[in-house]
């Protein structure tokens, strides 16, 4: 459990723009289980991707999201 | 697990960054209108980086109707300062007017704001979180006043364009400084708000 709520919200600037492009990043993010809950803010130019996770690095989010096709960017806090 | 992440992210937050982030945003609305807002420039302004922004906020809807709820919350506090539903009509409506040109005073990036989503497609979903506590007691009073027969009963929307809309008015005119004629000086005093709320109550008397 306390590894569960160790982490928190990790952000990217991303292409990830319409729903098609949200659709299949989808596909990559349901299947992990350390995600929560995540989300792209598409009313923004940079397209981020935030994500609420735990026991997971940026790293893996960035490799996850360039398999399915797109630029991804973590955004330091 | 959902809860434990939230209280986490709770205990962390920083709150003299968050307090920026919502001044700024507030002022940014106002000033630009909602499509002025973008979350780069918002973060730039409230000297944080764009992803403590998102840290607190999921996206820009999000933040937007947040900023909503926090700023009706004083509303709502500052409306129904001594303010009670069981009170007779005409002394409910002079402490609600009282108390509503107040904060409107004391608050004018904050009434502004809450006019500009008023008329914007947020207000569908802000609605949804509207303060139930203010809601409650605004329609007791109501109910109460037509029960007694202080209130002519009425579509809402014309209950309150007659109840609140000429304070609205007037408080406008008290923050621009300036009357109808524009070069003469207009201060909303007790004597013109009780003027006119003399007649609102006239025109609400069934």
């Amino acid at each position: 459990m306390i590894n569960e709520v160790a982490n928190d919200v990790l952000v990217f600037k991303t292409d990830i723009r319409d729903e098609k492009d949200l659709g299949r990043v989808a596909t990559q993010l349901n299947r992990q289980r350390n995600i929560l809950r995540w989300n792209v803010d598409q009313t923004d130019i940079d397209n981020i991707l935030r994500i609420e996770s735990y026991a997971f690095r940026p790293e893996d989010v960035i490799a996850l999201i360039s398999e399915a096709g797109f630029r991804c960017e973590e955004l330091p806090d | 697990m959902n809860i434990h992440l939230y209280l986490l992210l709770m205990r962390t937050r920083d709150e003299n960054k968050a307090q920026a982030i919502r001044e700024k945003a507030i002022e940014m609305i106002v000033k630009e209108g909602f499509d002025g807002l973008s979350m780069q420039k918002l973060a730039r302004s409230a000297g944080v980086s764009p992803a403590t922004i998102y840290i607190y906020y999921k996206d820009r809807d999000d933040l937007i109707i947040q900023l909503w709820t926090d700023e009706m919350d004083k509303m709502v506090e500052a409306t129904l300062e001594g303010f009670d539903p069981s009170m007779s009509f005409e002394e409910g409506l002079k402490i609600q007017w009282m108390n509503r040109a107040r904060f409107c005073m004391d608050n004018p990036v904050s009434a502004d704001f809450l006019e500009q989503l008023k008329h914007s497609p947020y207000h569908v979903e802000a609605l949804k979180k509207m303060n139930p506590r203010f809601l409650d007691a605004m329609r007791d009073f109501v109910h109460n006043a037509i029960k007694r027969n202080e209130l002519v009963k009425l579509p809402v929307e014309v209950y309150w364009s007659v109840a609140f809309a000429p304070l609205y008015t007037l408080v406008k005119f008290h923050m621009t400084g300036r009357g109808m004629r524009g070069n003469e000086k207009f201060v909303l005093d007790d004597k013109t708000m009780s003027l006119t709320l003399k007649l609102v109550l006239k025109a609400l008397k069934p």
